[in-house]
C-alpha cells in the first residue's frame, strides 16, 4: 500500500535503528513494552483534524473561486497541498513514533525511547527515583490511557511548563500512553522497594557500611563482657 | 562488574569529540539559512576547543575561548542518562550523551556530543552511576553483631532476676 511504501522510504531516510532498544548492561530484565495502540489514535486525532480543517478551508476557497475572484483557485491549492502534507507527515512520522517507542523495565532501572527525528533514550535508575505517579488527561480519559511518570530529583527548569512536556526533558522518565498505568506504577514500586535507600539521601551509605558495623560489634562485645562482670559482682 | 575491560581503556581514551561533529555543526549552521555567518563561528570555537575527560572518579567537559567553561560530575552524582541522536547524527553515526544530576536545572549538566561509541559510553556511565552496576547492598548484612546483642540481653536479664532475688531477700 501507499503507506508501506512511505514508511519504508522514512525508516530509509531517518535511519531509524532496527528492534527495539538495547537493555541496560547488568541486572535481568522485568519488561519491555510499548504504547497503546489507542495512544497513536490520541496522537493522531489532532492531526487529522488539523489535516481536514485545512481541506475544508481549500475546499471552500476552491467553491469561492468559482464565483468570485479566480485567483482563490491558487490560494485554495497551497491550502490543499499543506493540509495534505501535514495529513501524510504527520500520520507518517507518529505511527513510527508509535513503533519505535519502547519501554524497558529491569530489575535497577528503567529506559525509554521516544521519538522519531531525534530520537531519544532515557535511563533512570530506580535508586535515583523520588516519586512515581499516574497522569491521565480528560482526553486521554477518553481513550482509556494513562502516563505513568518517574520523577528524579531536581528541578524542572524554569521555562518547560510541568504537566505538557512530551520529550524526556529533565529529571523524568515519561512512560506515556499505556492501557494499565496502575499495573505498571505498583509493578515499578515492587522494584522500587528492594532499594531501601531510593531517592536522595547518602548514596555512599552502602558502599562502607561493613567497617563502622565491625566496629560497633566490637563495642558490643565489650558492653557484653562489662556486663558479665557486673553480674559476676553481684552474685559473688 | 565492566564486561569488557578493553573496551573501558577505549572510553578513558576519548579526549576529543569525533571530527564527524564538525560536519554535524556546519550541516546545522547551513540549515539555519541566513544565520549561518552568525552561528559558524561559535560552532567551530566549540568544536575546536571541546575536550572530555572520563576518569576514575567522574566526567569532565572543557570548552570555550573567552568563557571558558569546565564541567566535572562524578559518577555516583548522576541521575538520568539520555543518549539523544538526531536525525542528521544518525545519518554521520554520532550519537550525544547527556548526564544530569540532581541540580536545579532541567538542561543536561553534561552533554558529551559527537560519540561513535555512544552505546559503549552509556553503558559504561550507566555501571558506575548509583544503582545501576551494583544491586543494593543486603538492608543488614551480617556482621556478628545479632549474637552477641542476644548474648548481652540474655545477661542484663539474668542480672535482674539476680537483683530481683535478692530484694525479695
Amino acid at each position: 500500500m501507499v503507506y508501506r511504501a512511505l514508511r519504508r522510504a522514512a525508516i530509509g531516510i531517518l535511519k531509524l535503528p532496527e528492534g527495539p532498544p538495547t537493555p541496560p548492561p547488568g541486572g535481568t530484565i522485568v519488561r519491555v513494552f510499548n504504547a497503546s495502540p489507542r495512544f497513536l489514535t490520541y496522537r493522531l486525532l489532532p492531526i487529522w483534524i488539523g489535516s481536514g480543517a485545512l481541506l475544508l478551508v481549500a475546499g471552500a476557497l476552491a467553491v469561492g473561486s468559482i464565483f468570485e475572484a479566480p485567483v482563490l483557485m491558487g490560494v485554495a491549492v497551497a491550502v490543499g497541498i499543506v493540509g495534505l502534507g501535514v495529513f501524510v507527515v504527520g500520520t507518517v512520522t507518529n505511527r513510527l513514533e508509535f513503533e519505535w517507542r519502547y519501554y524497558i523495565l529491569t530489575d535497577r532501572s528503567v529506559r525509554i525511547r521516544e521519538g522519531v527525528i531525534f530520537l531519544k533514550e532515557s535511563t533512570l535508575t530506580f535508586a535515583n527515583v523520588q516519586n512515581l505517579r499516574i497522569r491521565k488527561g480528560p482526553i486521554q480519559q477518553l481513550f482509556g490511557i494513562a502516563d505513568v511518570l518517574v520523577d528524579t530529583a531536581g528541578g524542572a527548569g524554569g521555562g518547560k511548563d510541568d504537566e505538557g512536556n512530551a520529550m524526556q526533558r529533565g529529571h523524568r522518565g515519561t512512560i506515556q500512553g499505556i492501557e494499565n498505568p496502575t499495573e505498571i506504577r505498583d509493578l515499578v514500586l515492587g522494584l522500587l522497594r528492594k532499594y531501601r535507600d531510593a531517592g536522595l539521601g547518602d548514596p555512599d551509605d552502602h558502599s562502607h557500611g561493613s567497617k563502622p558495623r565491625e566496629e560497633d560489634a566490637e563495642r558490643f562485645r565489650e558492653i557484653l563482657a562489662e556486663v558479665k562482670a557486673l553480674r559476676t559482682a553481684l552474685t559473688r | 562488574m565492566a564486561p569488557n575491560p578493553g573496551g573501558e581503556s577505549e572510553i578513558f581514551a576519548i579526549q576529543r569529540p569525533d571530527p564527524k561533529l564538525l560536519r554535524l555543526y556546519i550541516i546545522r549552521c547551513i540549515l539555519t539559512g541566513p544565520f549561518l555567518p552568525i552561528l559558524i563561528l561559535p560552532h567551530l570555537f566549540r568544536y575546536y576547543t571541546l575536550r572530555y575527560r572520563f576518569d576514575a572518579e567522574g566526567i569532565g567537559v572543557t570548552v570555550g575561548v573567552l568563557f571558558r567553561r569546565e564541567s566535572y560530575i562524578t559518577y555516583t552524582r548522576m541521575q538520568d542518562i539520555h543518549l539523544s541522536r538526531g536525525f542528521i547524527e544518525r545519518w554521520l553515526g554520532l550519537g550525544t550523551v547527556e548526564v544530569q544530576t540532581a541540580a536545579g536545572s532541567s538542561e543536561a549538566e553534561i552533554r558529551i556530543e559527537g560519540l561513535t561509541k555512544f552505546n559503549e559510553v552509556r553503558d559504561f556511565l550507566y555501571t558506575r552511576m548509583r544503582g545501576g552496576g551494583t544491586m543494593p547492598a543486603a538492608a543488614k548484612p551480617a556482621d556478628g553483631s545479632a549474637p552477641v546483642l542476644a548474648e548481652i540481653r540474655d545477661e542484663l536479664r539474668a542480672l535482674r532476676t539476680e537483683l530481683e532475688k535478692r530484694r525479695g531477700v
